[in-house]
């Protein structure tokens, strides 16, 4: 026993425990199970809904086993006749308002209220008044309300002031009209919102979308990964005849806790919108023509021959989603480099490609994402990222809650819920310069002499300000430090210039570099060789076209993958590619207003919820989802096809499990030893006048998620906030 | 023991105890009715054809708790709903298959709202395999053009629930 322990006595058998725990926490560790509303492992303690009452001897009460610490000597009865009765008199006031509508509850079948009623509530019911009535808010289009039902738990308003940071529900009124509500009415638009539903122990917060489909014991629960982000948030798939009805957090203390964003829980809606593709099209004379699979990958195995043959594979080019699973991303390169194409890239979100020399292995966070809320000083570049990743925004909220100084330097003033050191706001263009000024503050601090190669760059800049320093010693001063580098700085025209800026500055203070990357698989993409300068596993490979050059050339054949050209960055560009191209080959999810017009084949490929496959995601975890049977019937898997392509080519199937066998390590070696180069980037001429992307719309990210009803129909797309 | 037998034998005993049994039956009342001209009772417990009942405004019981389905042994129906444009909670479909059924009534104790019940239809047939599938249009009709029969069987029962 040590003596961070003490013992104690439950149900007459002694434990010897962490003295630091409340008791509910001890049982729960102990398999000993005390009922409760209102206490949530990962919410702080509320102490209101009284339902975990137990016996502690020398007590004159029962006490609520949520809120007492445990003391040494301590005897606690779970079982006794006192507790029971406790428990049973609890649970006989929730019942007196709760109304009867288990039948019509959406939450009838997993409700904590129903459970707990059959083992503590009684037969019979003394009260004979009227029962109350509350009205319901609307919360906008992902959760829906039937305020009568609450129980007054507080677990929703608990999440919203410290998790989601912005208490968007809160309790108004006393004793017996006290309800949960807006107070001001107004939607619930925090984009971890979704979450109250699963926190909700009854039927009062619940699932519009679902609402009133399906009963919980008519479900298969699946595990899957979020495609739409590059977190790899763990998913629950609900599904019923092959149709996924809702999705569920599954709770991984590593990467999402029990919670996942909103994208990730509606999101799936898209798939089943009425513009899937049901079928491989060819264009013959003019117009597009149903054609079977066999057909088309002979056809394309004919354009690709034919251009190979007469040595003219530069003219082929390929851009692919960054969001498609690693088999996929491995199957496509290997058949393409086999073939000699080299013009491959993923990178559609990226403007500036001059510092492809200096680009890590893969963009990885450098750290585990539980780890960013040990984080003394983290520093926030050119991100939205409570929108392009909720989640890690979540942790970055942690970390500030438990006193860390969060910095950021951005291109406009963004919302976020926790305390902020310091902001620097700069308009679009002068991110760079900032940065510039922040490591030229940062030499000054360190007293190390500026090395000839930047010293050109840093000298034309203006002198750091008070802000730029403070940020500079917080950074160089403390020990645990990380630099996010977000995806609107990816975007950036000048993203070459300003990831070196990170990488000297990261040199210097001895920072972690947190790279994001859009999409669920840009690491799998780069590992597997979906870029153009690279081969698999970062051999290095002849230079080929880069995503701006794709889209900004024709070709004699193009092929998209995964992809629209609504995802492009340059969208403008790659439709007038795609128009000017011989031959267009595109591989979609969904019919396509350009691909229709434009493309001559269309393949209908399977959305990552509907197959089999994993991701990387950015700490560089590999993770595994199986989700075949949620096919459309007469679909052939997109690994089929690929593996069918490149048999029908002549070339031998390169096997994805040696691949796998190498992967493991080169991941493991490249996160811990993470080359940063700190060279700059090879200055180019002007690059073309392009937008960079200066507004993060978060569900508008790929096809699904753009076709997501539910999603659709929230603030954050219809744009009126 | 053997002179005793012999005894039973030789004076017909049994066959005049038989014969007796075949004559008293000859005058009582007759058990056997001339179906389909005439019928024999039903008790009010009886469990025939599914029906699904409505409220006496006209509107559909069901509100789609699936409870039926849940509790059904021989997983016999199968329910859709959906969010009905007034906010209620409504089946979009409901089907029986009928020849899975095994009239069990569970689905009837089961329902909260009193929709499906068992009618004292116990004669019905289908000249094809695929109408053996009784969809929600066909079940209320059934309820309607049975409503009268089946509540009074109901009441009569109700005393003993």
């Amino acid at each position: 026993m040590t003596d961070n322990e003490v013992k104690i006595t439950i149900d007459g058998v002694v434990y010897s425990v962490d003295k630091n725990k409340m008791l509910i926490e001890i049982t729960d560790e102990l398999g000993i199970y005390i009922p409760r509303f209102c206490y949530h492992e990962k919410l702080s303690i509320a102490a209101n809904c009284r339902m975990c009452l137990v016996e502690v001897e020398n007590s004159n009460n029962t006490l609520p086993a949520c809120a007492t610490p445990v003391s040494d000597g301590m005897v606690v009865n779970t079982q006794s006749t006192s507790s029971k009765t406790a428990q049973e008199s609890t649970m006989e006031f929730l019942l007196i308002n709760h109304p009867l509508d288990c039948p019509i509850c959406d939450q009838g079948g997993e409700c904590e209220l129903q459970d707990l009623a059959y083992s503590y509530g009684k037969n019979n019911s003394r009260f004979d008044l009227l029962k109350q009535t509350k009205p319901n808010d609307d919360l906008g289009p992902l959760v829906s309300t039937d305020m009568t039902r609450c129980i007054m738990c507080t677990r929703c308003v608990r999440f919203g002031s410290e998790v989601a940071g912005i208490q968007e529900l809160g309790t108004i009124g006393r004793g017996e009209s006290s309800t949960i509500s807006t107070f001001v009415e107004q939607t619930v638009d925090h984009e971890l919102s979704g979450n109250i539903i699963d926190l909700c122990p009854v039927g009062a917060l619940n699932n519009k979308p679902y609402r009133y489909t399906d009963r919980t014991w008519e479900l298969d629960q699946i595990k899957s990964i979020s495609p739409h982000d590059c977190v790899g948030t763990n998913i629950y798939m609900h599904v019923k005849n092959n149709k996924i009805k809702r999705i569920v957090p599954l709770q991984n203390d590593s990467i999402n806790e029990s919670w996942i964003a909103d994208r990730d829980r509606f999101g799936f809606d898209g798939i089943y919108s009425s513009d899937r593709l049901d079928g491989p099209l060819i264009r013959t004379n003019g117009d597009l023509v149903k054609a079977s699979h066999e057909d088309s990958i002979k056809l394309i195995n004919e354009h690709i021959s034919s251009l190979v043959n007469s040595n003219s594979q530069d003219k082929i080019a390929a851009l692919v989603s960054p969001s498609i699973s690693l088999n996929e991303q491995f199957l496509l390169a290997n058949y393409l480099s086999l073939q000699g194409v080299k013009n491959i890239d993923h990178r559609i979100h990226q403007i500036d490609f001059t510092g492809d020399t200096l680009d890590p292995l893969f963009p990885h966070l450098n750290i585990n994402l539980s780890d960013i809320q040990n984080m003394k000083t983290i520093l926030v570049i050119g991100s939205d990222l409570r929108k392009e990743t909720p989640l890690i925004a979540h942790w970055v909220k942690r970390a500030a809650d438990k006193g860390s100084s969060i910095h950021f330097i951005d291109n406009s003033i963004r919302e976020y819920h926790f305390p902020i050191s310091d902001y620097i706001m700069t308009d679009n263009d002068s991110i760079t310069e900032n940065i510039g000024m922040l490591v030229k503050a940062a030499f000054s601090i360190s007293d190390s002499s500026i090395p000839n190669h930047i010293e050109d760059n840093l000298s034309r800049l203006p002198e750091p300000t008070r802000t730029h320093k403070q940020i500079a010693l917080s950074l160089c001063n403390n020990d645990e430090t990380l630099l996010i580098n977000g995806l609107l700085a990816r975007s950036h025209p000048d993203f070459a210039l300003i990831r070196s800026y990170i990488n000297i500055l990261s040199e210097l203070s001895s920072s972690r570099i947190g790279e994001l990357s859009h999409g669920a698989n840009a690491v799998g993409a780069y590992i597997t060789g979906c870029i153009p300068h690279r081969s698999q596993l970062a051999e290095p490979s002849e230079q080929g076209l880069n995503a701006l050059q794709i889209a900004s050339s024709n070709h004699d054949l193009l092929i998209l993958y995964g992809l629209e050209s609504k995802d492009c960055l340059y969208e403008t560009n790659l439709v007038e590619s795609i128009k000017s191209s011989k031959t267009v080959i595109a591989f979609s999810y969904f019919e396509d207003e350009v691909f229709n017009k434009y493309a001559d084949i269309i393949i209908p490929i399977n959305t990552t919820y509907e197959s089999k496959g994993s991701f990387i995601n950015l700490t560089g975890t590999l993770q595994e989802f199986n989700n075949e049977m949620m096919h459309p019937h007469d679909y052939l898997s997109n690994e089929k096809f690929l593996s069918d392509l490149i048999n029908i080519s002549g070339t031998s199937l390169p096997s994805f499990e040696d691949f796998l066998k190498q992967l493991i390590p080169f991941i493991q070696e490249s996160i811990n030893n993470p080359n940063y180069i700190n060279e700059l980037p090879i200055e180019i001429t002007e690059t073309e006048p392009l937008n960079a992307l200066n507004e993060f719309n978060m569900y508008n990210l790929d096809p699904i998620l753009r076709r997501s009803k539910p999603l659709q129909s929230t603030k954050e797309s219809l744009g009126d906030n | 023991m053997r002179l005793f037998r012999l005894i039973k034998k030789l004076t017909l005993i049994d066959f005049i105890k038989g014969s007796l049994v075949t004559l008293k039956a000859f005058f009582s009342r007759k058990v056997t009715v001339q179906y389909p001209e005439v019928k024999t009772p039903l008790s009010p417990r009886f469990r025939g054809k599914l029906a699904l009942m409505r409220y006496d405004n006209g509107e559909e019981r069901c509100i789609a708790c699936k409870l039926c389905s849940a509790v059904c042994p021989a997983q016999a129906i199968t329910i859709e709903s959906e969010e009905r444009d007034d906010g209620t909670r409504r089946t979009t479909s409901f089907e029986i298959d009928a020849f899975k059924c095994i009239y069990c009534g569970f689905c009837e104790e089961a329902c909260p709202v009193d929709s499906i019940v068992e009618t004292n239809i116990f004669e019905y047939h289908m000249t094809e395999n695929q109408q053996r599938i009784q969809t929600k249009e066909m079940l209320l009709a059934t309820g309607d053009k049975y409503r009268e029969q089946t509540n009074a069987n109901k009441k009569k029962d109700s005393t003993y629930k």
